[in-house]
């Protein structure tokens, strides 16, 4: 966090500074034009309708992203504060870590179903509340997996780098940013891109919210694609689809490769292993004027964050008060633990009453229906894609072409292809029954491929060597040395891939073109209707059923493979 | 010289690695060795000087860029049969039991399924791992883990064995009991591989082992000197070869230090 390359490079440093200077005024801009239009008065029941003139699609490009930057704010603070929680107190640990598992397992409709009132609440006479729920939408795709990933690089800080902080004497908080959070972030950024789709998803889908009857459309690209479906207006699908690609490619090329070069410095591990990934942003940083004083400012910033911010925190004495305080933590343990029993049982009650108990003899049925989709959605993007990535991963100079490439195919949210498909299921009178598969399987794809190709990718080279010393072939090499050598990232694939499925399979379950709906049975549609309807007890049941699904695969499938993944077959 | 036959001859070969699309970055320049039948042969240098990069060409693993090297007179073109491999960091699998890393190689040939089983039975009683067969590699010590490595190059019965720093990841006492079982091995016909090359960076051990010492020095590495170990191996001893040791280190240092100035 220290030290940004001061390396000077004279050649074409004019060039990148006006390149620097007019893409950071640009975003200044654009800021605080967004910033104005999510503060719009709102009268509560509808808004301007969206128009369908593609001259306006970069302003609701710009306001989707504003909301996915807060919403990744969000996200980020979350997860570092949750994560330290958990990494450092036990009691706490064992509470965070089952409520984010489970909130994890939520599906989407379920959050936007309960705090849709309580955000329109929050800001009365504003947009700002119908904002704030899109950004809740976003925060919930990526913040519970980024929390997990905090708090698991934190529990692997290696044992000597914590004592070298010990031997000199840093306090907690130097200790969590210098080590801790430095440690982890690599990771937690690697984390952060692989959320984007289930955050891109998640915003798409809030943006075309419903509230009771009326439909209220935010300014955005999401809201955009809701229109043209419900029209069933194939251009403007396309142009809300191309908005969408560009935005993503923008937001790669502006803020995530930058940061992934400027993350790969605090990687520990071999550097000669790996190549260095390159940004052309982050390139054009470093050897421009503004670039370097902006270094030289972050610089100050972080000597300040470190050495002056807990001066001030230890001068209030605070310290001492909270090291008396944790004398008793039995005590706080106990009370916490008593709260949380009390609350759980209260509101479990509350909830069983709430809840139309008639629907319950059909789940079983609906719930086998969607899962059967789910998991043969699944198992077909392993049998199609895994040769596919492995293929790839062989070939360095495919590696680099594709895995940006399947990034952004990645963070395309799944819904914006459910159109395609609809037509082509009316043009050939198919029914929806067997076609959810392949419509699952466009958001499992993605990450079965992206981990197969890492993973092969990262055969240590003298796995490679063995392999090709000993003329492995056929069969053999197969089923002894590739599958066995990429299992694990195969595993990692499908669990990243499992909750993105589940939410997919309530929007795939349902479809709408223009004033035609396609519809199958099972548990997602009967999400769908309900949410739709306006149903929200009924809602509330089907998504309690869907969590419930989530978690028993999780506790039973998911996690058993996983550990079974990690002792077998991980290289030392 | 024992025997004349050549298993391995290396003419003229040289190596460079494209660093990018106008630099070629050169690694090796000029080599020339050989190595006969039923002789040790060590590559000596420091670490970056090429010479691991110079074993993978043997083993087929690297193209030379020019020049040409030949096995058992056959044009060495990829992987071939004549040759197998000791890995610094053992690089066994994780996923496969003790027995079937040893019989990975076997495997890969496509033998029957009872030979594979004997020789992989023999091999594992040879080599000193009786008992662990149904072992993983992650439950054994270091030592252990490198007899499989051992294990696994030996049992496919190849002319040429390559050892990439093959000690080098053991403590020393570790190491130097592997070093003796290997050598009553060789000199018993226990195993039926007459011809090894080694890497190395430990004079000693390359003095305790071989027959002939190929220093391999300067950017792009190149063999500067050639040394004849000729005293037979069980008369070797750490004070007999000390004056040999020195005379190599020296050497070594010499050339490294010339190579910066």
């Amino acid at each position: 966090m220290q030290h940004i390359n001061n390396r000077i490079h004279p050649k074409g440093s004019i060039f990148n500074d006006v390149i620097v200077i007019t893409l950071l005024l640009a975003i200044t801009g654009l800021f605080i034009y967004a910033w104005q239009g999510m503060h719009v008065a709102f009268n509560g029941t509808s808004l301007p309708e969206l128009s369908q003139n593609y001259k306006d699609l970069p302003y609701y490009s710009l306001r989707t992203t504003m909301r996915l930057m807060l919403g990744l704010l969000y996200s980020l603070l979350f997860s570092i504060v949750f994560g330290v929680l958990a990494a450092k107190f036990v009691a706490m640990r064992r509470v965070i870590l089952p409520f984010v598992n489970f909130m994890e397992s939520v599906p989407l409709v379920g959050f936007l179903t309960f705090t849709t009132v309580f955000f329109l609440n929050l800001y009365p006479h504003s947009v700002m509340g119908l904002e704030g729920l899109a950004i809740f939408a976003v925060f919930t795709g990526q913040a519970w997996n980024m929390m997990l990933t905090m708090y698991q690089t934190l529990r692997v800080v290696p044992h000597q780098l914590t004592e070298v902080t010990s031997a000199f004497r840093c306090n907690p908080w130097q200790r969590f940013w210098r080590l801790g959070f430095l440690y982890s972030f690599p990771g937690l950024l690697w984390n952060t891109m692989v959320s984007q789709s289930a955050a891109w998803f998640a915003l798409t889908a809030s943006e075309m919210l419903t509230i009771g009857s009326h439909d209220i459309n935010l300014p955005g690209v999401g809201a955009w694609l809701g229109v043209a479906i419900g029209n069933g207006d194939v251009r403007a699908v396309l142009w809300g689809v191309f908005a969408l690609i560009v935005n993503i490619v923008v937001l790669d090329q502006l803020l995530f490769r930058p940061l992934v070069r400027f993350a790969s410095q605090f990687k520990y591990e071999d550097v000669s292993s790996a190549r260095q990934p390159s940004s052309w942003f982050y390139d054009c940083l470093t050897r421009s004027a503004t670039g370097q004083l902006l270094g030289r400012l972050g610089s100050k910033f972080c000597h300040f964050w470190l050495f002056v911010l807990p001066k001030a925190w230890y001068r209030l004495k605070l310290h001492s008060l909270f090291s008396f305080l944790s004398l008793m933590n039995w005590l706080w343990a106990s009370l916490w633990y008593l709260a949380i029993v009390v609350a759980s049982l209260y509101s479990s009650y509350l909830l069983w009453l709430y809840l139309p108990l008639q629907y319950l003899p059909e789940f079983p049925a609906w719930m086998g229906l969607t899962a059967a989709r789910v998991i043969s959605a699944m198992l077909l993007s392993i049998v199609i894609f895994t040769p596919i990535g492995v293929w790839i991963g062989l070939r360095p100079q495919l590696v680099r072409f594709f895995q940006p490439v399947i990034q952004i195919m990645a963070a395309i949210p799944v819904n914006v292809f459910y159109p395609v498909i609809t037509v082509i299921i009316l043009t050939w009178h198919q029914s929806l029954d067997v076609w959810t598969i392949p419509m699952i399987m466009l958001g499992t794809q993605w990450y079965v491929l992206f981990n197969v190709i890492a993973g092969t990718s990262m055969i240590p080279s003298q796995m490679m060597e063995v392999s090709r010393v000993f003329r492995v072939g056929g069969l053999m090499w197969w089923t002894k040395y590739i599958l066995p050598a990429i299992f694990p990232y195969l595993v990692t694939g499908i669990i990243s891939a499992a909750g993105g499925a589940w939410n997919a399979a309530i929007a795939a379950e349902v479809l709408n073109w223009g004033s035609v709906t396609l519809k199958t049975t099972g548990l997602g549609a009967f999400i769908s209707t309900t949410t739709e309807a306006g149903q929200n007890p009924e809602a509330a049941l089907g998504c309690i059923a869907m969590c419930l699904m989530v978690a028993l695969c999780v506790i039973f499938i998911w996690q058993p493979l996983y550990r079974y993944a990690e002792t077998r077959f991980k290289f030392d | 010289m024992k025997n004349c036959h050549l298993v391995l001859e290396i003419k003229n070969a040289s190596k460079s690695f494209q660093k990018d699309r106008s630099q070629a970055l050169p690694v090796l320049e000029n080599i020339n060795m050989e190595v006969a039948e039923n002789e040790i042969v060590a590559l000596l240098g420091k670490s970056g000087s090429g010479k691991s990069t110079l074993l993978r060409m043997i083993a087929g693993l690297v193209d030379p860029s020019f020049g040409s090297i030949v096995c058992n007179d056959l044009p060495v073109t990829g992987p071939c049969r004549d040759t197998s491999m000791v890995f610094q960091t053992f690089a066994l699998f994780p996923w496969l039991t003790v027995f079937d890393n040893i019989a990975f190689g076997l495997q890969a040939q496509g033998l029957p399924v009872d030979e594979i089983e004997r020789r992989t039975v023999d091999m594992i009683e040879l080599i000193g791992l009786s008992g662990y067969a149904a072992a993983y590699p992650k439950e054994l010590s270091g030592g252990m883990r490198q007899r499989i490595g051992f294990a696994r190059a030996l049992a496919v019965e190849p002319q040429l064995l390559l050892l990439d720093e093959p000690f080098s990841a053991l403590d020393i006492y570790t190491s130097h009991k592997l070093r003796q079982d290997l050598i009553d091995l060789w000199e018993r016909r226990q195993i039926q591989t007459r011809s090894m090359v080694l890497v190395t960076h430990d004079v000693e051990e390359a003095v305790a082992l071989c027959d002939r010492i190929y220093l391999l020095t300067g950017t792009p590495g190149t063999i500067t000197d050639v040394f004849n170990v000729d005293a037979s191996r069980d008369t070797r001893s750490r004070e007999s070869m000390q004056p040999m040791v020195d005379r190599i280190s020296e050497m070594l240092n010499a050339r490294i230090a010339a190579a910066q100035v």
